[in-house]
């Protein structure tokens, strides 16, 4: 039931051989990030399910720290999730539109969705000095470093709207290429 | 402000492609910066803490045992044991894609890897044997639908997150309305396969009947565990889908021996994709609420739906309403924006709200299927290479037959509530 890069042209990932340098080792940063976090929940998550039913004495830390690794998967994968274009949007309109209109279209949605994203990204970061130093209970692990998934995210997801945007603002009228979720044109940055 | 000009704000902005996510969150800071004394910094933490949950961590590992059940091999054997079972009546495959839908729905809990899983080995099947490739879609689709209703189901575990309810209960009260949906589906398609003369496959010998059950004996012992963990009360619902997740994993690497190391990044990309989309929005969606809730949009809704004074009045209305939102939004957006607007109307006309929660469910998995907008539409469109509209035509018996459960369980609770009530009585 979830998204997934279903009925949309799915840009593969990778596949924009002109990509600059500085987006490839940001692309495979995040996933080698959120693929070892994937792992460490599977592994944390299991370790509780055997402490408590096979040694009957559950670690107090596991539920912690899995919650932990889950809050940061999802906010470092939602950045994630612009590549591939699986943002759940409803696309009905974007996709009855004649190109042109649909660029500008488009670029209205980016527009609003970076000044979405922006804004909470600057109030993420603006949450974490409130935060201060207070700590989780079982690890004592100070939440900041929990709580900075969300501007982290959001930041990286910003950075990514603002190069679609820049894309379709010098990209010429698409050719009639069926577009989705994200820019279809891959920005020659 | 009334409460409709965030609903008005809210599908612009989603007509508009901005990610619904980010509707929500945008119509909450919005509506801060439009003369609220509250600090923005509220959005942030409400959306942080929205996506914090113990239960909603069952979701990545129901994600996980799905594709690797697909990666795996275990999907294959599966289906090698329903073609076994239904695949020598008048209309052979589309029965082995519902019966497959029915048992995978007791693992995986997720549509989207049900239909993959299923679609992307059964329709090319069917169009081999002539079937036409609509119909193959169209069957696979809607039977993908029952996935979530047959435990143990994501959008489940989310609303009962959403509206604290006990997620055991709700897996129970799924059980009989998926059989029900699985039955209906198989009747229908064997009436269209017999108007058609869709061929039947060949009766199986008993030889060949025990292999593929010797075969998928091992697969079907993980119903068995995660359901009957879960219902026991042995596991809690997300200890239940890792024990899952592993089970598939054991499965797949060591006794099958399908599952390969490079196939591993292919399901940890679909498990992060998938979970991220949907907690995002789980996330937008609690600053949306309060927004919702210090305007008092659901004692507002609730005078709306004043007039309806029984409750089949009520759950008619509201299925009708969702059945139309399904056409044009995503099933999980809907049962986030829409579950705790309307949880407090129902539970004061007297309606269970383990009832409500498989209707609504159930209600918003038919909008998977129902054009424009349905992620399994999506999916089986382009496995089978047709277009929309073919699709939608195909679609359009099986769709009635899911309705048809939908109003039987509608106006019949006990189609619900009789077996979690045998279960959970104290």
């Amino acid at each position: 039931m979830t998204a997934a890069p279903g009925g949309r042209p799915a840009p593969q990932a990778g596949s924009g051989t002109g990509r600059h340098w500085f987006w490839r080792v940001l692309d495979s940063a995040e996933e080698v990030l959120c693929y070892s976090l994937l792992v460490a929940l599977v592994v944390v998550t299991s370790l509780q399910v055997f402490t408590r039913y096979v040694l009957n004495a559950p670690f107090t830390w596991t539920e912690e720290l899995a919650r932990m690794l889950f809050t940061w998967i999802v906010f470092l994968g939602a950045a994630l999730l612009l590549k591939s274009s699986s943002h759940i949007t409803i696309d009905i309109l974007v996709r009855s539109l004649a190109p042109g209109p649909r660029q500008w279209l488009l670029v209205v949605s980016h527009l609003i969705t970076l000044s979405v994203v922006g804004i909470l990204a600057v109030k993420g970061f603006r949450l974490l000095q409130i935060t201060g130093a207070s700590e989780s209970p079982a690890l004592g692990i100070p939440w900041v470093y929990v709580y900075a998934a969300f501007p982290v995210g959001m930041s990286l997801m910003a950075l990514r709207y603002a190069r679609a945007l820049i894309g379709l603002l010098r990209a010429p009228l698409p050719g009639g290429a069926a577009g989705g979720g994200l820019a279809a044109p891959e920005p020659p940055v | 402000m009334t409460v409709a000009w965030f609903f008005i704000a809210l599908l612009c902005l989603m007509a508009l492609n901005v990610p619904v996510a980010f509707c929500m969150a945008g119509v909450a800071i919005g509506y801060i910066l439009l003369g609220s004394s509250v600090p923005l910094e509220l959005v942030v933490q409400r959306m942080i803490s929205g996506a914090d949950s113990f239960v909603l961590l069952a979701i990545p590992f129901f994600l996980l045992a799905g594709s690797l059940m697909n990666a795996g091999g275990v999907t294959q054997r599966l289906m090698g044991l329903a073609r076994a079972l239904v695949g020598h009546i008048t209309g052979g495959l589309s029965h082995v894609t519902v019966v497959t839908n029915m048992i995978m729905a007791g693992m995986s809990g997720s549509a989207v890897a049900d239909c993959t899983g299923t679609g992307s080995i059964l329709i090319p099947a069917m169009v081999r044997e002539r079937y036409s490739p609509a119909f193959a879609a169209a069957i696979t689709a809607t039977a993908a639908t029952i996935g979530p209703i047959i435990p143990p189901s994501i959008p489940m575990v989310i609303y009962a997150a959403i509206v604290n309810t006990s997620v055991g209960r709700m897996f129970a009260g799924g059980f009989i309305p998926g059989v029900l949906m699985g039955l209906f589906l198989i009747a229908i398609g064997y009436v269209i396969s017999r108007r058609r003369g869709y061929p039947r496959e060949a009766r199986p010998t008993w030889r060949a009947f025990l292999v593929s059950l010797k075969e998928s004996l091992l697969a079907l012992f993980m119903p068995v565990i995660v359901l009957g963990g879960i219902l026991l009360g042995v596991f809690t619902p997300t200890e239940a889908a890792v024990v899952a997740a592993l089970y598939a994993f054991a499965l797949g690497a060591f006794v099958y021996r399908e599952l390969k190391p490079r196939q591993l990044i292919g399901v940890a990309q679909e498990v992060i994709i998938g979970t991220a989309s949907v907690i995002l929005i789980l996330g937008a969606a609690s600053p949306f609420g309060w927004v919702l809730a210090s305007e008092r949009a659901p004692q507002r809704l609730a005078l709306a739906f004043a007039p309806l004074t029984e409750p089949w009045q009520l759950l008619l209305a509201i299925n009708i309403l969702l059945l139309i939102l399904g056409c044009f939004m995503e099933a999980v957006s809907i049962l986030i924006i829409l579950a705790p607007v309307l949880m407090p109307i129902v539970a004061s006309a007297g309606i269970n709200e383990t009832h409500f929660g498989v209707v609504v469910v159930l209600n918003v998995m038919i909008g998977t299927v129902t054009p424009p907008v349905g992620i399994l539409m999506y999916i089986v469109c382009r496995i089978a290479d047709v277009s929309i509209v073919e699709f939608a035509r195909e679609a359009f018996w099986p769709t009635i037959g899911l309705v048809a459960v939908l109003m039987l369980i509608t106006f019949v609770p006990s189609f619900v509530v009789w077996l979690p009530n045998l279960i959970f009585s104290k």
